[in-house]
């Protein structure tokens, strides 16, 4: 009898809510400011899907990009949320992340900062809340040129948090295909 | 470690393919039989593919690739990999059963490979830890889940059951009782008993049953229809207020 009931919730939510979009919770650990540094240095995080990059200039020109967070006398953690449609399902993620004296990287000399990147394996699932924490290190000047990947099975999603790995034993993530 | 990536690619251009035996412990199921030369071919485009989405950190898609180049080739080299792929991501268990599916179905491979595969395998083993799950019945078989999935209760009382390190929930049904749940998080090499207490499911009377389950039923659906069409209207919305929303673009 349970399972009739089970069924009729099943198929119910099924007709009337397919969800159509999924959000990658995103937290940040950004560095303390240095301590000899006098004037304020901002955390600037920009978000892509690799699906939509041309070329290294377009990769991460968009306006509704928030504003960089300014680095404190401590570590601390930034949380962003990245929303995507069913588009954006088969695509990486792609974050950078640059140190400015402005707030959004418009300031003199913020062109010439590195991008520190970091590419998220395919973390978005229909109807599916995910997180992924992304730890920046010690603040530097000489930032490396490599993407660093984030693998899939990393991304916390379907499953208790704190486990090793959210794929199975094929390797599939655990929130699906 | 190199050397030996290199020597088991070399293994697997080289060496004639043969079929992996079916045990118990089987992680991968290679082919019946001699695989055909297209299955080989194939076998070897994978576990290229597997060995530079492991060079660049892809773990998932190495993982997927070294397991269809053994169930296509059955060679030992795809197997080796597929195992220390699990260790890579920290799936200590199951790379500790399919260093011993190696160990056991290609006794005789490649001597480096399997000295390799016998250390491998001890350091991956002192990772798994062990719950051990006590009163349960002696006679009644139950329903083991770990973590959603289903375990097979294989009569052994208590009954173990290896994880990896981190947070687990053992759940057991049992006819006529409340189900037992357990959470808990185990280090690597842990062995912890859990003492299951098995509460008798309150009898009721069939009409009552019935009314129960038409008055839940009904409120399930019901909720389900107000969820979904607010699902349905507003999907996921963002935790914070720092919103990248790729969909927009």
């Amino acid at each position: 009898m349970k399972r009739v009931w089970w069924l009729a919730l099943v198929a119910t939510l099924f007709v009337f809510g397919c969800t159509d979009n999924a959000v990658l919770e995103l937290t940040v650990e950004v560095p303390a400011a240095p301590a000899d540094r006098t004037e304020p240095l901002f955390a600037f995080l920009e978000v892509n899907d690799s699906a939509t990059v041309v070329d290294a200039e377009t990769e991460f020109r968009f306006p509704d990009t928030p504003d960089g967070v300014q680095l404190g006398a401590e570590v601390g953690d930034v949380a962003y949320s990245v929303v995507a449609s069913p588009a954006q399902y088969e695509s990486d993620v792609l974050v950078s992340v640059r140190y400015c004296v402005d707030r959004r990287c418009n300031g003199f000399g913020d062109e010439f900062t590195d991008r520190i990147r970091f590419r998220i394996e395919r973390p978005f699932f229909d109807g599916v809340r995910t997180r992924i924490r992304l730890e920046l290190g010690e603040f530097t000047d000489e930032v490396s040129d490599e993407e660093t990947p984030i693998d899939q099975c990393s991304v916390e999603g379907c499953g208790d948090p704190g486990l090793a790995s959210y794929c199975d034993a094929t390797g599939t993530h655990l929130c699906g295909p | 470690m190199v050397r030996l990536m290199f020597r088991v690619a070399l293994a697997l251009t080289t060496l004639s393919p043969w079929a992996a035996s079916v045990h118990a412990q089987t992680v991968v199921e290679g082919p019946e039989g001699d695989p055909s030369m297209d299955d080989v071919a194939e076998a070897r485009e994978r576990f290229t593919v597997g060995q530079e989405a492991a060079g660049e950190g892809r773990w998932s898609d190495a993982l997927r690739a070294f397991r269809r180049s053994y169930e296509l080739s059955g060679i030992a080299a795809a197997l080796y990999n597929t195992a220390t792929t699990y260790r890579s991501i920290g799936r200590y268990r199951l790379a500790r059963d399919t260093f011993v599916q190696l160990l056991r179905d290609h006794a005789d491979g490649d001597s480096a490979m399997l000295e390799s595969a016998r250390s491998l395998r001890d350091e991956v083993a002192a990772r798994v830890a062990v719950l051990s799950l006590h009163g349960l019945p002696e006679s009644e078989p139950v329903s083991v889940r770990l973590d959603d999935r289903s375990r097979d209760d294989t009569g052994d009382r208590p009954l173990s059951l290896d994880v990896d390190e981190g947070e687990h929930t053992v759940t057991v049904d049992r006819e006529g009782y409340l189900p037992f749940e357990w959470q808990g998080a185990v280090a690597g090499g842990d062995e912890r008993r859990i003492d299951a207490d098995f509460v008798e499911r309150p009898r009721q009377r069939n009409v009552g049953r019935i009314i129960l389950f038409v008055s839940i039923g009904v409120a399930v659906v019901a909720g389900g229809v107000i969820t979904a069409l607010l699902l349905r209207d507003t999907g996921l919305s963002p935790e914070t207020n720092r919103v990248f929303d790729l969909g927009d673009r």
